[in-house]
């Protein structure tokens, strides 16, 4: 056992001896390094350089650190940069031994304030740069980095303008974009209206910027217009736009009047001036030819150029010379689009804007001069088409008409009548081209009788003919009759006086024609009663004239026709008054009941005197008295 | 019987596990290891990537040189020196006084877990140079050191940490026998019990070999605890069958390590053999790497 214990520790101690001088041998240093160092430092392994940065009993100290970085040990001194506060070890910010890859450097790029620290402020476009430090410390040392533009970025002026960039450049814009910090207005050629916007390269051709030419406009623009207008674009041109409104026209071979004043360029020029030139000789060049062709002359024959419309038209060179009320018609009065039904003649129009529908075609050659050309037949053929028998041209409405023939029927009464008061229209629809009523009415056919005209009021209570009762002479047709001899009731006495009304009374009810309300005219009754009123009460029955005349209702006298009655008109009753034995009594009558003069009395005393005897002497008064 | 010495303190588990340097070892780590985890933020420093760590929050107190990190490292230092004491009580005949081997073997223990623990955050987990030699010595010596105590609980002894001899080793065998006869006191259930230490404990004619020592012992304590679950099963009271269980565990143990107390023995000397040099090892590198420390000025308590 023994043995085996001290074949062991010799293993072992062979396994330690040649484990530490294998290692020793690759390096010694390696065996006492608590860890590789960084790669910037990797020049500094091994044992023997320890010293360099390892101090006896003083660990590592600064003065050490500073003595190889030199530069930093300058800025601490100086109070500049990131050290500039810097003060103990460095090692309290820098560690050592962390492997190959260790980070020497701790850097919160976040919180770092590079304006701060290294006065350099990154603003606009360098805010980018504060979290890609490697895109302008392009080596390992940060204090390499210059605050010159050129140290990071190519001078693609080569050097032209000189090295401050920052006349044009600016960190808020990208490199390309200079023109957003150069103020141009301190050049000699200062940029306004539409050349603000223009990027620089478009003037500044291939970076140069010194020298470019700009006494002309074609120094960077070309000359378009062939052959050439002159230098002087300015003439026409502004700098906001090359698309002018102030192009003197006069110089040109359509000098602008009347309302192509006022037209917008582009309303003619569709394509620029410099590339199509417009021919001006004839309108249509820009106008649409919205008469589809009737018209081989120019335009000017009857357009002016003040307006379209309104041009002054001689009509009295065509067949129809336009006269007094003709003559102030506007042309469209009577010249109308064609109608739908004769597009085929006049074809169609071409749109006076691109994309608008064509205007309808005006047809001017297709009116004859025969009135119905424009009017309206209002006697719808009628009275034939010599329109000019009845009106003219001064007023188309007829004032007066004398009927050549009819004789008296237009003469008294009819001579104060209006035409319209007999011709009436009998078609009342409107014109669908004129939008008024057409006169419809009919004049030749028209009927002479009076019902034609006139309503019969009678309700054709009489068949002859109204002049047999009415006459024309008199006013408002009043009735001139012979009553004696025109019908079977003579009016005597006082019925000559009598007005018609009191006897013809207006009825409501059937009447020969219809049923309506008139005055009964025919079928008044011959008797007294057909007018009077039976004050009797139906008491006498005979005749009203066995008692009455016409002459007068009162009864001066009678004579009772009556022998019982006679035989009594002695003494006092041939003395007395009819109202001394017949008294206004209330009761009934044959007629009815009511108040009349009692004419049927007794013939006993007591019908008419009282009884003083109170019937003590018996009824028969004549055995004592006498009338 | 009574002059029979007992064997080494089995019957409390809990009682053991006070006493035990291992167990107290354990929760010393993992104390310190969550404490300088949580508390002191070395989650996130030891998980920060090496090249930056130095920049870490928690660099300044947990680095090898910080207030924390250099501590570690002394505490740590002191207690891989701990265990040498041991050797001085058993060595040296002034300290034989001083306290029960036992005792010392479990301070021994303690220190031998709780030292490289402490060495470990010392180094803030890297491991560099031949530093890293002492370092990677050290952790064979702490794993070393458990396989030989694996070793050494299985030479029975005295309570006093004494060896028994063999005659000692099979009277106690008996006497457990006995005490398991009383307690048994059935022939049927006598017989049940025979029958399972003849499965757990080889017969003397049966070849010794180390793969079958490892594997029994590892499979010994599941096979006991099946036993006594059939022992449930056939209506065995509880106290019988924790008596049963007591007893058979300490009466196999005996007759297993008296079955390999040869072999055992053989590779107890081997294996102090291969402990010691390795602690030597780490002694020297250790001494060195702290004369090196002090010679640059890392004294302790200077941490600037």
């Amino acid at each position: 056992m023994r043995r085996v214990q001290q074949i062991l520790i010799a293993v072992l101690t062979a396994w330690a001896i040649a484990a530490g001088a294998g290692t020793a041998r690759a390096q010694l240093g390696s065996l006492l390094s608590p860890g590789p160092l960084a790669r910037p430092h990797a020049s500094l392994e091994g044992v023997a350089n320890c010293a360099k940065c390892h101090e006896q009993g003083r660990r590592v100290t600064a003065q050490k650190c500073l003595a190889c970085h030199q530069p930093i040990a300058q800025r601490i001194a100086r109070k500049v940069g990131v050290h500039k506060d810097a003060g103990g070890e460095c090692v309290l910010c820098h560690a050592e031994h962390a492997g190959v890859n260790g980070e020497l450097r701790p850097f919160d790029q976040k919180a770092f304030d590079h304006a701060a620290v290294t006065g350099f402020a990154l603003t606009g476009k360098h805010v980018l740069g504060a979290q890609q430090c490697a895109a302008c410390h392009k080596g390992r040392s940060f204090v390499d980095a210059s605050p010159a533009c050129a140290a990071c970025h190519t001078d693609v002026h080569k050097p032209s303008l000189g090295s401050n960039c920052t006349t044009c450049h600016s960190t808020q814009a990208a490199f390309t974009a200079a023109s957003t910090a150069f103020d141009h207005n301190t050049a000699a050629f200062r940029l306004n209206g539409a050349h603000t916007k223009v990027a620089c390269a478009s003037c500044h051709i291939g970076g140069v910027f010194k020298g470019v030419k700009f006494a002309s406009c074609v120094n960077c623009h070309k000359e378009p217009h062939q052959p050439s207008l002159g230098s002087s674009c300015t003439t026409c041109h502004t700098t906001d736009s090359w698309r002018t409104t102030n192009v003197n026209h006069q110089r040109t071979s359509f000098p602008l009047v009347g309302a192509h004043t006022k037209v917008a360029c582009a309303t003619c020029h569709k394509q620029s001036a410099t590339k199509v030139t417009l021919k001006s000789d004839t309108c249509a060049s820009c106008h649409a030819d919205v008469h589809a062709g009737q018209f081989k002359q120019d335009c000017k024959a009857c357009h002016n150029e003040t307006a379209w419309k309104g041009g002054r038209f001689d009509h009295a060179t065509t067949t129809f010379a336009l006269r007094a009320k003709h003559a102030p018609l506007t042309c469209d009065a009577c010249h109308r689009p064609a109608a739908a039904s004769r597009p085929e003649r006049l074809g169609t129009a071409a749109p006076v804007r691109a994309g608008a529908a064509a205007p309808p075609v005006v047809d001017f050659r297709g009116l004859k001069t025969t009135c119905v050309s424009c009017h309206v037949d209002v006697h719808q053929g009628e009275l034939g088409t010599s329109c000019e028998t009845c009106h003219s041209d001064a007023a188309f409405a007829v004032r007066a008409y004398t009927h050549k023939t009819g004789g008296p029927f237009f003469a008294a009464q009819h001579v104060a009548l209006t035409c319209e008061q007999c011709h009436t229209s009998l078609a009342p629809a409107r014109s669908a081209r004129t939008g008024t009523a057409p006169l419809a009415v009919r004049f030749a056919a028209a009927e002479r009788g009076c019902v034609s005209c006139h309503k019969d009021i009678h309700l054709g209570q009489f068949t002859a003919r109204c002049e047999t009762c009415h006459s024309v002479e008199t006013a408002k047709f009043a009735v001139t009759i012979d009553h004696a001899r025109q019908t079977s009731f003579a009016l005597t006495g006082k019925h000559g006086a009598v007005a018609c009304r009191e006897c013809h009374k207006v009825e409501t009810g059937r009447f020969p024609a219809a049923t309506g309300t008139a005055v009964r005219l025919k079928g008044v009754g011959a008797t007294c009663v057909s007018c009077h009123k039976d004050v009797h009460l139906g008491q006498l029955v005979a005749n009203c004239e066995s008692c009455h005349t016409s002459d007068t209702f009162h009864l001066a006298t009678y004579a009772h026709k009556s022998k019982t009655v006679l035989a009594l008109m002695t003494g006092a009753h041939a003395r007395a008054s009819c109202v001394d034995c017949h008294k206004a009594t209330t009761g009934r009558f044959p007629a009815g009941t009511g108040t009349a003069i009692r004419f049927t009395t007794g013939t006993a005393c007591v019908s008419c005197h009282v009884d003083q005897h109170r019937g003590g002497l018996g009824p028969n008064c004549g055995n004592c008295h006498r009338p | 019987m009574s002059a029979v010495p007992a064997s080494r303190p089995a019957p409390s588990r809990l009682a053991g596990l006070v006493t035990s340097g291992v167990a107290w070892g354990f929760v010393a780590t993992a104390l310190i290891t969550a404490w300088v985890l949580l508390g002191l933020g070395g989650r996130a420093y030891y998980g920060t990537d090496l090249a930056v760590r130095a920049y870490a929050p928690a660099h300044r107190l947990l680095r090898p040189s910080g207030p924390a990190g250099q501590s570690f490292g002394l505490v740590g230092t002191v207690l891989m020196v701990m265990p040498f004491a041991y050797m001085a009580r058993k060595r040296l005949s002034g300290m034989k006084g001083a306290g029960t081997l036992k005792h010392w073997l479990e301070l021994h223990l303690f220190c031998g877990i709780v030292g490289p623990v402490l060495v470990t955050f010392h180094t803030a987990f890297k491991f560099n140079g031949i530093i890293a030699a002492a370092y990677w010595s050290m952790v064979t010596v702490m794993l070393s050191g458990f396989v030989g105590r694996y070793l050494f609980v299985r030479i029975p002894r005295s309570i006093r940490g004494n060896e028994l001899t063999r005659a000692e080793l099979d009277a106690r065998a008996y006497d457990l026998h006995d005490q398991l006869a009383l307690t048994v006191d059935s022939d049927r259930l006598m017989q049940e019990v025979e029958a399972f230490e003849a499965t757990v404990v080889p017969a003397d004619s049966a070849r010794r070999s180390l793969a079958g020592q490892l594997t029994g012992d590892i499979l010994f304590g599941r096979r006991l605890h099946a036993f006594v679950g059939r022992l449930e099963a056939e209506g065995v009271p509880p106290t019988v069958r924790d008596d049963i269980a007591r007893v058979t565990r300490e009466r196999v143990s005996l007759l297993r390590a008296r079955f390999h107390l040869e072999r055992t023995k053989e590779l107890f000397q081997l294996w102090h053999v291969f402990h010691l040099p390795l602690v030597y090892l780490l002694l020297v590198i250790a001494a060195a790497h702290i004369a090196l420390a002090l010679y640059m000025g890392y004294v302790p308590f200077r941490w600037s």
